[in-house]
C-alpha cells in the first residue's frame, strides 16, 4: 500500500496509525457538546434531578470543588451539569459597604465605603445569618483595596474557617466554598501576622454555583477516579463499603423518576423509581468485582423515546471496552 | 498524588480522640466523621482511609517527634483547636494500621 506524505495527507489521516490511507478517529467532541446541551434542556420546564458526567472537567477532589480530582486520586464533588453550572442570584445586599446597614459587626467598622478590620483582638468579623444553604457550593469574591498587616478568612461562624479562603495583601479575591451553616461570615485570620490585621474590604458578593451537586466531604468516604487503560474511559470506583458521593435535593423528587447510568456492562435506564431528597451517586456493592460508576442521569419524569435515545446515545461514550474478562 | 486505601483502627474506647484527629489530618472538611459504630472489628472502630502520598510516612512512621509536630501544624492551617500532647501520644500509640489489623 501506499504511504502519503504527511503534507499530502488529507484530512483525517494519521501517519501514526501505520495504516496507510485509512482514516484516523473521528472527534465526536462537538457532537457531545451538543448532546450535553440537549440533555440539559430534558430540565427546562423544571423538571428536578440533575446530570453528573463521569468526565475529570466536572470532578473534585474536595468537597467545595476547587481542586481538580486526578487520575487515581479522591472525588469530593461531583458537579450536576443539568444547569449549566450558572451561578445565582447575588447574595449579599450591601456588598459595597455603602452604607452601615445589613452587616452584624464585631470589633470592625463601616463607613466610606469600605468595611474596616483593625485590631489585635478576639473576635474581629462581619457576618449575616440565614444566607446561604448547608450542602451548596457558593463562588465568594472580595476586594482588599488596602491592607498594612493581618489576613482575612471566609467562615461559617459555628465551627471553623473554611480552608483555603484566607486572603491577605491587596487585590481581588475569588473562593468557592461547600456552606455548612447558613451564615456569611468575613473574619480576621487569626493565623496571620499573630492575629493583628489593619485591612479594608469592599466588594463582597457570594453566588451559589447552581445545580445538585454530589459531595463527600469525608476523606475515607470518597471515591476514586480511574481511567480505563485502552479505551480511555473515567469512571469512579467504589471500592469499599462506606463510599457515598451524595446529591442532595431541595424536595423528594417521587415515584416516577428515570435514572439512567452507565455500568462496565453498559448503559441503564430505569423508570418508575423512587428517589427522596438525597442520592448516593456511587454506591457500594458486596456482589459487583468492579465498583464501575459512569454518567449519571436523574430526572422526574418518564422520558419519550427520543430522549432515550439521545441519552443511550451520549453515554455510550462512557462504555467501556472489556476483553478477556477484564475493563480496558 | 494519593495512596490506595490504607486500613486503620483505634480501640472503640477512642472513638472521639481519633475523629478529632482524623478532623485535623483530613484535608477536607468532613474527617471528624471518619470513624463510626457501623464499622467495628475485633473491638476496633475501623476505616479505609487514602492519604495524600507524603503524609503516610509519618503516619505510618509513628514518630513522636513527628507526629506532635505534624498534627498542630495542621491544626494551625485549618484554624482547629489542637489535640493536646497526652491526647496525640496515645492515638500515636494506639493506632492499628495495614496488616496489624486482624480481618
Amino acid at each position: 500500500m501506499r504511504q502519503l506524505p504527511p503534507a499530502l495527507a488529507p484530512n483525517g489521516y494519521s501517519p501514526a496509525r501505520h495504516s496507510p490511507l485509512s482514516p484516523a478517529p473521528v472527534s465526536d467532541q462537538g457532537q457531545r457538546l451538543t448532546d450535553i446541551a440537549a440533555i440539559q434542556r430534558l430540565f427546562a420546564n423544571g423538571e428536578n434531578g440533575g446530570y453528573w458526567p463521569a468526565d475529570s472537567a466536572y470532578l473534585y477532589e474536595d468537597s467545595a470543588g476547587t481542586l481538580p480530582a486526578s487520575f487515581n486520586g479522591v472525588v469530593g464533588a461531583r458537579f450536576d451539569v443539568s444547569k449549566g453550572l450558572v451561578l445565582g442570584a447575588e447574595l449579599i445586599t450591601n456588598g459595597t459597604f455603602d452604607s452601615d446597614t445589613w452587616w452584624v459587626k464585631s470589633g470592625t467598622t463601616i463607613a466610606n465605603g469600605v468595611a474596616t478590620f483593625v485590631s489585635a483582638g478576639s473576635s474581629i468579623y462581619i457576618y449575616k445569618t440565614n444566607i446561604l444553604t448547608a450542602g451548596r457550593i457558593y463562588r465568594v469574591l472580595v476586594s482588599i483595596p488596602r491592607s498594612a498587616s493581618g489576613g482575612l478568612i471566609i467562615s461559617d461562624y459555628a465551627t471553623a474557617p473554611y480552608a483555603e479562603t484566607g486572603m491577605a495583601g491587596t487585590g481581588d479575591f475569588v473562593r468557592q466554598i461547600l456552606a455548612t451553616t447558613a451564615y456569611v461570615m468575613l473574619q480576621r485570620n487569626s493565623a496571620v501576622n499573630g492575629g493583628v490585621c489593619d485591612f479594608d474590604v469592599d466588594n463582597v458578593s457570594f453566588k451559589e454555583i447552581l445545580g445538585n451537586h454530589a459531595i463527600q466531604s469525608t476523606t475515607a468516604n470518597k471515591p476514586y477516579l480511574r481511567r480505563t487503560p485502552v479505551s480511555n474511559k473515567y469512571w469512579l470506583d467504589s471500592n469499599t463499603s462506606t463510599v457515598a458521593l451524595t446529591a442532595t435535593f431541595a424536595s423528594s423528587l417521587g415515584s416516577a423518576c428515570t435514572i439512567a447510568r452507565v455500568g462496565a456492562e453498559g448503559v441503564t435506564i430505569a423508570e418508575n423509581q423512587t428517589v427522596g431528597t438525597t442520592y448516593n451517586l456511587c454506591p457500594y456493592n458486596a456482589s459487583q468485582l468492579v465498583r464501575y460508576r459512569g454518567d449519571t442521569l436523574i430526572i422526574n419524569r418518564a422520558l419519550t423515546l427520543v430522549e432515550k435515545a439521545l441519552v443511550t446515545r451520549h453515554f455510550k461514550r462512557g462504555v467501556p471496552m472489556i476483553s478477556n474478562g477484564a475493563i480496558l | 498524588m494519593w495512596t490506595e486505601r490504607i486500613p486503620c483502627a483505634y480501640p472503640i474506647a477512642l472513638i472521639n480522640e481519633a475523629n478529632a484527629l482524623a478532623a485535623i489530618i483530613d484535608p477536607d472538611t468532613g474527617g471528624a466523621a471518619t470513624f463510626t459504630l457501623d464499622s467495628v472489628r475485633g473491638g476496633y472502630v475501623y476505616a479505609e482511609i487514602p492519604f495524600k502520598t507524603h503524609f503516610l510516612p509519618i503516619v505510618q512512621g509513628r514518630d513522636s517527634a513527628a507526629w506532635q509536630a505534624a498534627i498542630a501544624q495542621l491544626a494551625a492551617e485549618k484554624g482547629m483547636e489542637p489535640l493536646s500532647p497526652e491526647t496525640i501520644e496515645l492515638l500515636r500509640s494506639s493506632l492499628k494500621i495495614g496488616d496489624e489489623i486482624e480481618s
